[in-house]
C-alpha cells in the first residue's frame, strides 16, 4: 500500500474522529441546556451545527476521492464505507442535538414536569450510547460496539413508558398539554438518538469483525 | 527395521549392493575417459575394500551411533524431570541429531521463559506487599487522628466550647483525607488493571487550561500563588481524554501551589509544535532534588513525608499523572532544581 493511499485513510479516520468530537459533545451541551434551562448554551449548540455540517461534507469527499482514485478492498473498503455511514448518523445525530435545544425555551419553566418524567435519566442512556460508539469506533471495540446495540431497547422501552407517564400528566393537568407535548416530541429525540448510536455500534463491528448484525442479522445467521 | 539391519544375510547384500553401485559408477567413468584396464582392477579393487569395510564396521557404527543418541535421551529425560522437580539452573548441551537438537534448545527456551515469569511474579509479589503495607499504613494514619478526636471529644471535651468545634472540624478534615486517599487508590486500581477505557477525543487545549486554571485559582488564591495560563486564544485542537487529563492538570496544578512558598507563581501553558503540542505546569517552589527524580512517580514515594503529609498529599497523584499520560502514548518528563522550581510537561498529538 502506498504512502498516499494510507495517508488519505488516515485523514478519512482523524476527521471522522473530529466529527465525533464535536458531535459528542454538541449533545452534551444540549442536554446540560435542556437540565440548565440554558439559553446560551442552547445557542452554542446551534452553532455548531455548521462545523458538523462542514465535516459531513469534508468526509464525504474524502470518500469520493478514495472511492475513486485508489479503489480500496477488504479492510481499507470496510473503512471507507463504514465512513460513508457514520458520517451520516453523526450528521444526524447533530440535527437531532439542534432539535432537543429547540425544547430548552418553551420547557425551561417546567423544570418538575421534565424532573417527573425523568427526561435527562432516558438522555443520559442515550448520550453514554453515542459516546461509547464513538470509544468504540476509536478502539475498533467491537465487543463495546454490540454491548451498545443491546442497550437499544432499554431506550425504546423508557420511551414507551415515559410516553404513557406524559399522556397521563396531560390527561389530569389540561394546562400542561403544550409543554407535554414539547417533552414528547424530546422523548422521540432522545429514542433517536439510541438508534443512530446503534447503527454506529452495528458500523463498529462490520469494521472490525466484517460481520453485518443489522436488522439482528447475526440471529438469522 | 532392526531385524533388516541387524541380520548378517541382510549386511551380505547392503555391501554387494554398495559395491556393485560403485563398481557400475567407476564403469561408467572408465568409458567415459577411456581409462585403461589395469586401472579398472585398481578400482574393482577400492571396490571391494570399501565393501567390506562397511560390512564390517556397519554394525558397529551404527551401535555407537545409537548409543550416543540414547545418552542425550537420557540427559534430556533427567534435565525434564528435574525441571517438574523445580530445578530451573538446566541447562541441555544442543547436540545430537536434529531433532533431538531442536528438543534440547526447546527446552532451554521453555527453562528460560519459566525463569523470566517467576522473575517478573516474584516482583510482582514484592509490589504488591509494599503497596499493601504502605495502604495500610496510610489508612491508618488518618483514621488514628479521628479515632483520637472522637475519644477525646467522648471522654469530656464535647462540653468544651474552646476545643469542641476545633476538633470535629479536625476530625472532618481527616475523613476527607481518607475520601481522597481511598478515591485515589480506586482510581489507580482501575488505570492498572485496564479496567479505565480512554475515550479520546479532539479538543481545544487552550480554553482547557484555561477552564482548569480558573476552577484551582480559589486554591492559589490562599496561598497568595499567582497562578497563570500562558496560552494563545486561537483553537488549538489535541486528541486526549479531556476528563482524565483534567485529572492530570489538577494533579500537577495541586502539586505545585503545595509546594510552592506563599506569594510564589505557577504557570500552566502549551507549547505548539509540528504535529504535537507541549503543556506543561512550571512553578518556582521549592523544586526536588536530582535523587528524588526518578521515584517520584511511584505510588507512596515522598520526598519529605512529613511536609507531605503536612499540606494533604495521598502518595498517588504523581502516579496517577504518569498512568494516564503513558495511556495517551506519551510520557511525562520532569525538571527541577532545589529552590528555583519544578516542571513537568508531556506531549499530546494534534
Amino acid at each position: 500500500m502506498h504512502r498516499h493511499f494510507e495517508d488519505l485513510l488516515e485523514q478519512l479516520r482523524v476527521n471522522l474522529i473530529k466529527m465525533g468530537s464535536i458531535v459528542d459533545e454538541q449533545l452534551d451541551l444540549a442536554f446540560r441546556a435542556l437540565h440548565d434551562g440554558d439559553l446560551d448554551a442552547t445557542k452554542k449548540v446551534f452553532d455548531t451545527e455548521k462545523k458538523v455540517n462542514d465535516f459531513d461534507n469534508l468526509l464525504d469527499q474524502q470518500v469520493d476521492e478514495i472511492m475513486a482514485l485508489e479503489q480500496p478492498v477488504a479492510t481499507d473498503l470496510r473503512l471507507v464505507v463504514s465512513a460513508i455511514k457514520m458520517n451520516h448518523e453523526l450528521e444526524r445525530i447533530g440535527d437531532v442535538a439542534v432539535n432537543i435545544a429547540q425544547r430548552v425555551e418553551p420547557l425551561k419553566n417546567y423544570h418538575d414536569l421534565v424532573q417527573g418524567v425523568a427526561l435527562l435519566e432516558m438522555g443520559d442512556v442515550a448520550r453514554r450510547m453515542v459516546h461509547d460508539s464513538i470509544d468504540a469506533f476509536i478502539h475498533a471495540d467491537a465487543e463495546l460496539a454490540r454491548r451498545i446495540c443491546k442497550q437499544d431497547d432499554i431506550v425504546d422501552e423508557m420511551n414507551r413508558q415515559k410516553f404513557h407517564m406524559v399522556i397521563g400528566e396531560m390527561k389530569k393537568n389540561p394546562d400542561i398539554v403544550e409543554p407535554g407535548a414539547h417533552l414528547i416530541v424530546a422523548l422521540k429525540h432522545i429514542e433517536r438518538i439510541a438508534d443512530h448510536a446503534t447503527n454506529i455500534a452495528e458500523d463498529v463491528v462490520f469494521l472490525v469483525d466484517a460481520k453485518v448484525i443489522k436488522h439482528h442479522a447475526a440471529d438469522k445467521g | 527395521m532392526n531385524t533388516l539391519i541387524y541380520s548378517y544375510k541382510a549386511r551380505i547384500i547392503l555391501a554387494l549392493l554398495i559395491g556393485g553401485v560403485v563398481y557400475f559408477l567407476l564403469l561408467i567413468v572408465e568409458n567415459t575417459f577411456r581409462l585403461q584396464p589395469s586401472v579398472l582392477e585398481h578400482y574393482l579393487f577400492i571396490t571391494a575394500a570399501v565393501s567390506s569395510i562397511l560390512f564390517f564396521s556397519f554394525e558397529e557404527v551404527l551401535v555407537a551411533f545409537r548409543r550416543r543418541q540414547t545418552k542425550i535421551i537420557n540427559m534430556i529425560v533427567d534435565a525434564l524431570q528435574r525441571i517438574s522437580a523445580g530445578d530451573l539452573s538446566v541447562q541441555l548441551p544442543e547436540t545430537g541429531a536434529v531433532e533431538l537438537r531442536q528438543v534440547s534448545k526447546l527446552t532451554n527456551q521453555i527453562v528460560g521463559n519459566l525463569k523470566a515469569d517467576i522473575g517478573k511474579l516474584e516482583k510482582l509479589e514484592r509490589v504488591r506487599s509494599e503497596f499493601l503495607a504502605n495502604v495500610s499504613h496510610e489508612l491508618r494514619t488518618p483514621i488514628f487522628s479521628i479515632q483520637g478526636f472522637i475519644e477525646t471529644l467522648i471522654d469530656g471535651a464535647i462540653d468544651d466550647p474552646k476545643v469542641n468545634r476545633e476538633f470535629l472540624q479536625k476530625a472532618y478534615e481527616h475523613s476527607e483525607r481518607l475520601n481522597t486517599l481511598l478515591n485515589d487508590l480506586i482510581e489507580i486500581s482501575r488505570i492498572e488493571s485496564g479496567e479505565m477505557r480512554m475515550s479520546f477525543r479532539y479538543f481545544n487545549i487552550s480554553e482547557f487550561l484555561k477552564n482548569v486554571v480558573e476552577e484551582l485559582h480559589p486554591k492559589a488564591e490562599k496561598k497568595s500563588i499567582k497562578l497563570s495560563a500562558a496560552v494563545d486564544p486561537h483553537e488549538l485542537l489535541v486528541l486526549g481524554d479531556k476528563d482524565r487529563l483534567r485529572q492530570v492538570m489538577s494533579n500537577l496544578i495541586d502539586n505545585s501551589i503545595k509546594y510552592t512558598d506563599d506569594g510564589g507563581s505557577v504557570e500552566v501553558g502549551v507549547t505548539e509544535l509540528q504535529n504535537s503540542v507541549r503543556v506543561y505546569v512550571k512553578d518556582n517552589g521549592t523544586g526536588i532534588g536530582k535523587e528524588h527524580l526518578g521515584r517520584i512517580f511511584e505510588r507512596f514515594y515522598r520526598v519529605d513525608k512529613d511536609r507531605s503529609r503536612k499540606v494533604g498529599g495521598t502518595g498517588l497523584g504523581l502516579a496517577i499523572v504518569k498512568h494516564i499520560v503513558e495511556a495517551h502514548n506519551s510520557r511525562i518528563e520532569v525538571k527541577s532544581e532545589i529552590g528555583k522550581g519544578s516542571e513537568f510537561g508531556f506531549l499530546l498529538k494534534k
